[in-house]
């Protein structure tokens, strides 16, 4: 109801001066109106004075004062309510606090004042031995001196400190804490107490060091592998999974002609190029990375000759194996070598077994052709005996012509560093050519030879191997057959291979004896009576040949019943690719 | 008469083979080293020749290209007789114009001879493995 602001003295004047005034008035109009010397004036006067003071007392006073109470009461319930909030919201950070902070209050020469239930736990002192301390007791001497110097500065020129600190607990061990320090200013602007908050980050710091302890291994293996890549003498090209280059090594710079910066990111193809054994250049998906990460497999190429970046061109032998982590192919790494040199020593070598084999053919030659000249009776007639002698001798001549010639084979083949060449051939087309090549053999033993017509197929191998293996495997079907009987050759198509199969009637391979019979040398106790030439190593050469180009041999054989001889032979012998991956 | 040039460094295969030859009725002219093969064909042109490949002077394959490049020469059958037994090696005398390829030790004498007939009957047909 008053509009100003209530005023206790403003009050008690109007109180004063309306009690005044209205007395005034009162004696007034009772002098004037009514008698003067009346015994009831002072009555009358008390009466209305009381009658129209109360009212103002009341309306001035007493009313405002109590709306002004009221007023105080609901601030002092708001102020209150309002403290309790405060009360409650305090409770909360303090217990937030509580479990994740350590929270410690100094006064302002640094001693400890208020030590909550962290600091206690994670210093391992009790409260009392804290209250009173200062903060050096938990220096850990890990840290330099200067830090705590730029603290105190800090702080007690009122500014807040934020740092990482290593401190130590009562029993010995550490730990760290993230602290924030602020100072609580005075009226004058000067540090009265200090309130702390550590956080404890002992586990991080841990694990920092512990990742900065493998980052520093990692970089000592990472410098040792590239010492260890520089330092080896093949060539190795690693690409990503799209096929472009990220590591070329020493070697293969100087192998290639090329530095490493130019290689990389870049195709292999796009850089070096290749070109197949006929000359003609190789397109890039056959070439190695792009095989090795189509397939999936570990790739090895012998056969093609790669251009340096002086243009020249050298044959390199190279392995590329896909890299797959966790299922993925994350690239390939190429391993290879110049094999120049090899090369012209296997070159050499075949010239060399060529020349060899000519010369201890050429005596054998000549033996033989002159005892068939004698025993034609070109230089007159022969006595029974001097022919029988004769016949021995040719046989002989014989036997060791066959040696040299299955020797030179095995030595050739056992050379290793043959490359197998690819080819495809027709099955009928090489069945055709080995009874054309051992027609003459079959005549003279009266051995007929058939072919079992089927439909053709075609073999990706090297031709001359396969062909060799099946031309030992008829000539024995010819060699231990009787006269007037029959080699008979099929060819089966099966889903994954083609068979080969040469069926004699002829004197078989007794069963106590078979699994001699590819051992190098052996011949069998009735193939060595039937007929004495034999050098014991046609099988043995048929099987190597066989296991080079990935074709099985094995055979059904009884003795004085017949030898059935099977060549197995997938359709593609896919040389150097393997069913193994690199796997990281 | 049919004539056949021998060419053929190694005495006993040259003993050999004349033997044989002139029992079939042919004449025989011998040439031991890869230029006397063309002081030979200067003296007498030959029906057929028998050619060794590894020759002193000149080896057989040189001897080929030489013949089959001389219009006079290159008709003139040639039957190689050789003991390198290597496909390359077969497979290069047929490309250079060989018409057949024996190895010695492989063959009987007797084999070589009927081939020669067959080649001067004009019935030649290779039988060299292809």
């Amino acid at each position: 109801m008053p509009p100003k602001e209530f005023s206790v003295y403003r009050s008690f004047l109007y109180l004063i001066v309306g009690i005044f005034a209205t007395e005034f008035i009162i004696m007034m109009t009772l002098e004037y109106l009514v008698l003067p010397e009346s015994k009831y004036v002072h009555f009358l006067d008390s009466f209305f004075l009381v009658i129209i003071v109360s009212p103002l007392v009341y309306f001035f006073t007493i009313k405002p004062l109590q709306s002004k109470i009221a007023e105080l009461k609901k601030a002092e319930l708001a102020i209150q309510k309002y403290a309790d909030e405060i009360k409650s919201e305090h409770h909360a950070i303090v217990q937030a606090l509580e479990g994740s902070a350590i929270v410690s209050m100094t006064d302002e020469k640094g001693s400890i004042t208020y030590a909550n239930q962290k600091f206690i736990d994670i210093s391992k002192y009790t409260k009392d031995e804290l209250i009173g301390q200062n903060h050096r007791i938990l220096k850990s001497g890990h840290q330099p001196p200067e830090l705590f110097d730029d603290l105190w500065a800090t702080i007690s020129s009122g500014k807040i400190w934020r740092g990482e600190i290593k401190n130590r607990a009562k029993d010995g061990s550490y730990y760290w804490v993230d602290a924030t320090i602020v100072p609580v200013l005075d009226q004058g602007g000067k540090p009265k107490s200090y309130v702390a908050l550590r956080i404890v980050i002992t586990e991080r710091k841990d694990a920092e060091e512990k990742i900065r302890e493998y980052i520093r291994k990692i970089e000592r293996e990472k410098t040792k592998d590239e010492a260890l890549l520089e330092s080896i003498g093949e060539g190795m090209i690693a690409t990503d999974e799209t096929g472009r280059i990220t590591t070329v090594n020493r070697a293969a710079e100087q192998i290639l002609g090329w530095k490493a910066e130019e290689l990389i990111g870049k195709m292999s193809y796009e850089m070096i190029s290749a070109v197949d054994e006929n000359g003609n250049t190789v397109p890039p998906e056959k070439r190695e990375v792009l095989v090795a990460m189509a397939t999936n497999t570990m790739v090895t190429m012998e056969a093609a000759q790669y251009t340096r970046k002086d243009g020249r061109r050298i044959p390199l032998s190279i392995t590329v194996n896909p890299v797959i982590v966790d299922g993925k192919t994350i690239g390939t790494i190429g391993v290879f070598r110049d094999v120049t040199k090899e090369r012209e020593l296997e070159q050499t070598r075949q010239d060399l077994l060529s020349l060899a084999s000519h010369q201890l053919r050429t005596p054998l030659s000549g033996t033989k052709w002159l005892i068939e000249t004698l025993t034609k009776g070109l230089h007159g007639p022969l006595t029974k005996g001097q022919t029988e002698y004769l016949n021995e001798i040719y046989k002989i001549n014989e036997r060791m012509t066959l040696l040299v010639q299955d020797m030179m084979g095995v030595l050739r083949m056992e050379s290793g560093a043959s490359p197998i060449k690819k080819g495809s051939v027709s099955a009928t087309h090489l069945i055709k050519n080995i009874f054309e090549t051992l027609s003459g053999a079959a005549k003279s033993k009266q051995v007929a030879l058939r072919l079992i017509e089927s439909e053709d197929c075609t073999i990706n191998t090297d031709p001359l191997f396969l062909q060799n293996i099946l031309e030992n495997i008829v000539a024995n079907a010819i060699n231990y057959s009787n006269p007037d009987s029959e080699a008979v050759v099929s060819i089966a198509k099966e889903p994954h291979e083609v068979i080969f199969t040469v069926k004699d009637s002829g004197i078989g391979i007794p069963e106590d004896e078979q699994r001699q019979i590819f051992e190098r040398f052996y011949r069998a106790s009735n193939a060595k009576t039937f007929d004495t030439r034999g050098s014991g190593l046609g099988l043995y050469i048929a099987n190597m040949l066989a296991s080079k180009i990935g074709a099985k041999l094995s055979f059904d054989s009884e003795a004085g019943k017949g030898t059935t001889f099977y060549v197995r032979i997938p359709y593609s012998s896919e040389e150097g690719l393997q069913e193994e991956t690199a796997r990281v | 008469m049919n004539n056949v040039l021998v060419v053929e460094d190694e005495e006993f295969l040259v003993r050999a083979l004349k033997d044989n030859l002139l029992s079939e009725g042919y004449s025989v002219a011998v040439a031991m080293d890869g230029e006397a093969v063309f002081d030979e064909l200067a003296k007498k042109k030959p029906n057929l020749i028998l050619l060794d490949i590894l020759l002193p002077k000149k080896n057989g394959f040189d001897v080929l290209k030489d013949l089959k490049a001389n219009p006079e020469w290159q008709l003139i059958p040639v039957i190689v007789l050789s003991n390198l037994g290597e496909d390359t090696e077969i497979k290069r005398a047929l490309e250079l114009g060989a018409n057949d390829y024996f190895v010695k030790s492989q063959h009987p004498i007797q084999e070589v001879i009927e081939k020669v007939r067959e080649y001067l009957q004009g019935k030649g047909v290779t039988s060299a493995p292809r």
